[in-house]
């Protein structure tokens, strides 16, 4: 049809894999600084990171840190949020302030040669948000009514159920991180004045500035700001309670008419610094981390049930969420969630046949890569460096340590962390149209679930799920 | 400030090419525009050309059936399509020495897709596309709002009339002999660009392109774009839709007919988006969502589209008990202020977009689109470097004179949804 030639081309040599180096300071506060200069374009993107994040808000107070984080430009006692957004928009930058849940962070990116007059406003922000009474109000507002919104989401709904079903209502993992109604209602001025005085503090924090300049200026010229910026008070404590396996079952979320339903399966996965990360990691890549997964394989190029079936591990500080989902087609409901259980079951009872394994680990090793692209993206990865104690050499042993897991690794991690007595099970959907179905796969009782409105009573059947909802929907 | 450096080149069969190399990190992106996307489809076969893109992806001639995800995967790149009114395109991010498995692949199924189509495929990515479907509109809340806009705001007769996902029928009645036809008719190369951008030698990649590319033989000219191509600048008269939802929140999609991207007023209607509604000290921010209690949260954006008429289009949802002539009389209060506006807002708008769009250029699957973008559309990929002087010649007079001429009653449509319980 063609002259096109017939034979896949080989690879050349594959180019060094070095990770960037970072320039590494301490200032008299305590904050450290990392650097790594890059001149491809005249701009830096520059991120602050504090290690104490939404993990350390009470299961009770659930949203505080995002809020928090959200209201930090909101003012302060010299600049009104406008006066600030004014600011940071005259030098062409853009800030972003957020709480994750292992930290809160604040970034922003600049032209290389207004760095030190953002930074003057990021150190001002710090050190003196005063978090005004009207623009608070507003932010919890925004925040109810986006939470309102999150529960006509169907994904949303799924992502919600399927923490609490993992991680419980008691763990602050089992509800989202910006809160829901009852959780945000208890959060007032004073909870937010004492959340970013415990949280946002120089001796525990990294800086990470990646970009068009010279380690020596950045130094100093963040020693003239940030390195000025105090902590007061106490700083904040995370007490994290250990989560066991649930027995299995199945939390139906009904949608009546939905055309789709999200389907999602879960289970207590694993830490950052985890001696199992890069098993996991590759068992992920095979079962629902990449596109020629084994889920995606099975329930979109050959079912059609879906546009795309995914599996992932969250990785923080201690054992996140492991969640497997897809949207699947109403009709193939149970058979979509039968055939992710069964590819779950396949990971645990036969070895990853080789070309799979080898297929995993050069996705993992070689497209490591891409991620030293971006500015952004490097100081991100350096930053999850310094959260996590992972080493500067990280990066640089990636792909020797990927390369060691083999197919025994990838089993036995799977036969410890996928019990498929002990999976959490939910389904966003039509509830009429597939209760029955998903109870003749006998994988657990299925529970009629309420996600988030308030209780209206009668409509409750169920487990603790449903009598939770009442004191703490999700 | 900074210059994107490239080379154009021309194969025989009219393939245009774009390299541009950039040493900074050993990747590199393939980037491949056909010009073709909803905008050709004609009447029954809505969402064809997106369908279409699927398949591009179930092998071709020496592509075995999943080989095309599998390669790349297997290299450690990345990779997807997409369509949308104008285009379609094709790309890949990988290790820099795996260059020419992207051109290889790229190739293969420009020349040769049609050996590898089946009906079981066709069959099975249907399947997936109506769930595609399903996901992104039917089971979202305001998921339909741009097939709605879009039959609102152009013609049953205009290219853009209909959705880029298309209907479920249309997509249902999608055969093979669909297929070959529209592979036959727009899958050229003399209506595609290939860019390539990263680390890589330039003379070395151009013979690869010229041994894989040059013997797919030219298609016949491209059929003109079917319809009524070209429209009036306003619309008119104020058109107005009320859709009854399960959402909690109402929210308004307004829109306004825009001079196509490209035409200098275009720029002046993408500082104006700007203008209104990036970040918290922008127009509608600051006085609708910060100022008085109105909105929950605006966006808007002008629709970078060429055929006839683009749209300026803002969203913005209500807060709870806000009633909808309120958020309508403050909105277009704000707009009206527009016609004059300071020069404060008008550079704070363009130093935003200036330093978004360096910002992008970071990466090179990025500069790759693009340069195929800019090569597509105008025929000169030097755009990358020089649209950011048509922004920043946009003075505030051309804002005022945007405002009075295209932002007024007779040129806006409204979108209205609201809960579902009645009022």
């Amino acid at each position: 049809m063609s002259n096109t030639p017939v034979a896949i081309p080989e690879p050349g040599p594959p180019p060094p894999l070095r990770a960037p180096v970072a320039g590494r300071t301490r200032l008299d506060n305590g904050l450290l600084v990392r650097t790594v200069q890059r001149n491809r374009l005249p701009i830096v993107d520059a991120l602050l990171i504090m290690p104490t994040g939404a993990s350390a808000d009470s299961p009770r107070q659930a949203g505080l840190a995002s809020i928090t984080a959200e209201l930090l430009d909101a003012g302060t006692s010299s600049r009104s949020q406008t006066d600030i957004a004014r600011a940071i928009d005259a030098l062409g930058a853009r800030l972003g302030n957020h709480a994750h849940w292992d930290f809160c962070a604040l970034s922003f990116q600049v032209l290389a040669d207004r760095l030190p007059e953002a930074l003057a406003i990021v150190a001002e922000v710090l050190a003196d948000a005063t978090f005004p009474l009207p623009e608070l109000e507003r932010g919890l507002a925004d925040r109810l009514a986006a939470i309102e919104q999150d529960l006509e989401d169907p994904a949303a709904l799924a992502g919600s159920a399927i923490a609490r079903a993992i991680h419980g209502a008691d763990h602050i993992y089992g509800t989202p991180r910006y809160g829901v109604r009852d959780t945000v209602e208890r959060i007032d001025h004073d909870a937010i004045v004492r959340c970013h005085r415990a949280r946002y503090r120089p001796a525990s924090a990294t800086f990470v500035v990646v970009g068009d300049v010279l380690e020596d200026a950045v130094v100093r010229v963040v020693d003239g700001t940030l390195g000025q910026w105090a902590a007061h008070g106490e700083p904040a404590v995370e007490v994290l309670p250990l989560v066991a396996r649930q027995p299995t079952s199945v939390c139906l979320v009904d949608r009546p008419g939905a055309p789709q339903s999200e389907v999602r399966v879960g289970t207590v996965g694993a830490a950052r610094t985890s001696s199992d990360y890069f098993p996991l990691v590759v068992l992920n890549t095979i079962l629902g981390g990449s596109f020629t997964s084994r889920l995606n394989t099975r329930l979109r190029e050959r079912g059609g049930y879906t546009y795309g079936a995914f599996s992932a591990f969250s990785f923080r500080r201690h054992a996140g969420p492991f969640v497997a989902g897809a949207a699947v087609s109403a009709d193939m409901t149970a058979r979509a969630l039968a055939e992710t259980l069964e590819e779950i079951e396949r990971m645990r009872v036969e070895p990853v046949s080789a070309e799979e394994l080898e297929r995993a680990k050069r996705y993992l090793t070689i497209g490591m890569l891409r991620g030293f692209e971006a500015n952004g993206s490097v100081a991100g990865r350096i930053a999850d460096g310094e959260l996590h104690g992972l080493g500067d050499d990280w990066w640089d042993r990636y792909a020797d340590r990927i390369g060691g897991v083999d197919a025994e690794a990838v089993r036995d991690a799977a036969e410890r962390y996928l019990d498929p007595a002990m999976l959490s099970v939910v389904v966003v959907g039509d509830a009429g149209r597939t209760r029955d179905s998903l109870e003749s796969l006998g994988i657990g009782p299925v529970v009629d679930t309420v996600v988030g409105r308030r209780s209206e009573g009668g409509a409750s059947r169920g487990n603790g799920l449903m009598e939770e909802r009442d004191r703490d929907s999700i | 400030m900074t210059e994107i450096r490239f080379e154009r080149h021309r194969l025989d069969n009219g393939l245009r090419v774009v390299l541009s190399p950039d040493r900074g990190l050993p990747v590199v992106a393939v980037n491949l525009w056909y010009s073709v996307g909803s905008r050709n489809e004609r009447p029954g076969r809505t969402g064809f050309a997106h369908l279409f893109e699927h398949m591009m992806f179930q092998g071709s001639e020496n592509v075995p059936d999943n080989g095309h995800f599998a390669l790349i995967e297997k290299a450690g790149g990345s990779l997807n399509g997409s369509t949308w009114l104008d285009r379609t395109n094709y790309f890949e991010t990988l290790p820099a020495h795996y260059l020419d498995l992207g051109l290889w692949l790229e190739a293969d199924r420009m020349g040769g897709l049609l050996p590898a189509m089946t009906q079981e495929k066709l069959d099975n990515q249907r399947d997936v596309v109506k769930n595609e479907r399903r996901w992104r509109v039917d089971n979202q809340p305001y998921g339909d709002w741009d097939e709605r806009i879009q039959a609102m705001m152009y013609p049953p007769d205009h290219p853009y009339h209909h959705s880029v996902i298309g209907s479920m029928a249309d997509i249902d009645a999608a055969s093979l002999e669909d297929i070959s036809a529209f592979f036959r008719t727009y899958y050229a190369p003399n209506n595609a660009v290939l860019s390539v951008c990263g680390d890589f030698e330039p003379a070395a990649a151009l013979r690869t392109i010229e041994a894989y590319f040059g013997g797919i033989p030219a298609g016949p000219p491209v059929p003109p774009i079917p319809g009524r191509t070209e429209l009036p600048p306003t619309l008119g008269r104020e058109i107005r839709e009320t859709v009854e939802q399960d959402v909690s929140l109402r929210r308004l999609y307004l829109a306004y007919r825009m001079p196509r991207y490209g035409d200098d007023r275009f720029y002046a209607a993408a500082v104006t988006s700007f203008i209104l509604t990036w970040g918290k000290a922008s127009l509608l921010y600051r006085s609708l969502v910060r100022g008085s209690p109105v909105l929950q949260d605006v966006t808007a954006f002008a629709f970078p589209v060429v055929v006839g008429a683009s749209m300026l289009v803002l969203w913005a949802t209500l807060r709870p008990g806000v009633s909808k002539e309120h958020a309508e009389s403050a909105l277009f209060d704000r707009i009206a202020q527009l016609r004059d506006i300071d020069d404060a807002d008008v550079v704070r708008a363009k130093n935003l977009i200036e330093s978004r769009n360096l910002a992008e250029l970071q990466r090179v699957d990025e500069r790759a689109d693009q340069l195929s973008m800019y090569t597509t559309l105008f025929d000169d990929p030097a755009r990358i470097n020089s649209e950011v002087d048509r922004l920043r010649a946009v003075t505030t007079a051309d804002v005022r004179s945007l405002a009075a001429d295209l932002l007024g009653e007779d040129n806006r449509g409204l979108l209205w949804y609201v809960p579902g319980d009645g009022e």
